[in-house]
């Protein structure tokens, strides 16, 4: 009987997760087409459009700058100085490419770039990525205490708990979860191999697993 | 035999419907990995949900209105730009022609050897400056007028630059950004 609910529950899972893959495809397309449209009503000299697309990016970039700068100013710079090298560099940017991936890249250079000048130590975490070592193992056999936890709860504990993460776990989530990156676009816009991004999402999640299960 | 467990890989993939297909299989016989996979979309809906940290309500404006001024300011400069070249080709003729006249001149009137003369003499060069100057500038009047058109081209280049760089100052400092 208990068997037979938890396949149900499986199933009913499995076939949400269909269905919100789906839904995310369907918008990236949709977003994507968008994005390129709008550069391209922006190259033939329609202003709106570059203005449009301040407004949809202004603060998906705003909240990844501060992930990394960990400065409200310095993010609002950030975001003011990414929009300002699209513009520089509006001839290089490739339409047939998706422009989302294109402008967290840019993003990361500049916020790479205000670390050196001001805070060097803040991006050494991002930089010296590829020698941390693993984080705490999670036994991934046993049941852990924190999926007893409501959806509801688990959000909000999730929430709470990203926001203590440091601050190269926080980037590699916010760009796959919360941006909705793909892991060959997170790659491409951390200037990192993919096996790379793989491993830091993974230690990302297992360390975030542990500060749950610790709380628990 | 039993197929080994997935890796957290493959629970990875699974839950981004990659390679889906053919973890089903396992998936339908192994309830410890299904309670896995499970988990796994919990923690990724869980961090879907995560919000985006808060900006400042204006952030939008205040950047708008920057690459405005920006625009603007760039649109001024791509607008003078031919202005510019043409400018800067006609001074460089203009240089050019000075200089081939004031040469032709110097040799006509024997100035250059006048010059190699003083050279030899430095004492008199000290007394006799200001003159050879003078009459440099006398024998070659059709340069001194192509010079004054020059300079007052150059500063009505220099004048327009000036307006254009404040205006869009000011538009900046009216977006809040320094």
């Amino acid at each position: 009987m208990r068997g037979a609910c938890h396949s149900e529950r499986s199933e009913e899972s499995r076939a949400l997760e269909t269905y919100a893959y789906l839904l995310r495809i369907i918008k990236r397309v949709c977003l994507q087409s968008s994005d390129e449209i709008l550069l391209a009503q922006f190259k033939r000299g329609d202003a709106r459009a570059f203005r449009d697309l301040v407004e949809r990016y202004t603060a998906p970039l705003y909240n990844l700058a501060l992930r990394l700068v960990r400065d409200p100013m310095e993010a609002e710079n950030v975001t003011q100085e990414t929009f300002l090298r699209v513009l520089a560099t509006l001839d290089r940017v490739r339409l047939d490419a998706p422009f989302k991936p294109y402008l967290f890249q840019i993003a990361v250079n500049v916020c790479r770039d205000f670390a050196r000048k001001r805070k060097p130590q803040l991006f050494s975490d991002l930089d010296q990525l590829d020698t941390e070592p693993a984080s705490e193992a999670i036994p991934d056999d046993a049941p852990m205490l924190w999926e007893r936890l409501q959806d509801a709860e688990l959000r909000e504990r999730v929430r709470a708990k990203f926001e203590h993460l440091p601050a190269h776990y926080q980037v590699v989530i916010t760009l796959r979860y919360v941006e909705d990156l793909s892991y060959e676009e997170i790659a491409r816009a951390l200037s990192l191999p993919l096996n790379t991004v793989r491993t830091h999402l993974h230690r990302a999640k297992a360390h975030l697993r542990a500060q749950l299960e610790k709380e628990n | 035999m039993a197929q080994p467990h997935l890796t957290s890989n493959g629970i990875e993939q699974f839950t981004e419907n990659k390679n889906r297909a053919a973890l089903d299989s396992h998936l339908q016989n192994c309830a410890l990995c299904r309670a896995r996979v499970e988990s796994a979309s919990r923690l990724n809906a869980a961090l879907r949900a995560v919000p985006r940290a808060p900006s400042a309500r204006d952030l939008v404006a205040r950047v708008s209105a920057v690459i405005e001024a920006r625009l603007a300011q760039e649109q001024a400069r791509r607008a003078r730009a031919s202005f510019i070249a043409v400018a800067t080709g006609l001074s460089a003729l203009l240089v050019l022609w000075f200089a081939l006249e004031t040469f032709a001149a110097l040799q006509d009137n024997s100035t250059l050897e006048y010059l190699e003369w003083i050279s030899t003499h430095p004492e008199l060069f000290a007394s006799n400056f200001g003159d050879t100057i003078f009459a440099l500038i006398e024998i070659v009047p059709v340069s001194e007028t192509l010079l004054t058109l020059f300079a007052l081209f150059t500063v009505g280049v220099l004048v327009q630059q000036w307006i254009a760089t404040m205006r869009a100052q000011t538009i900046m400092a009216q977006a809040g950004f320094e």
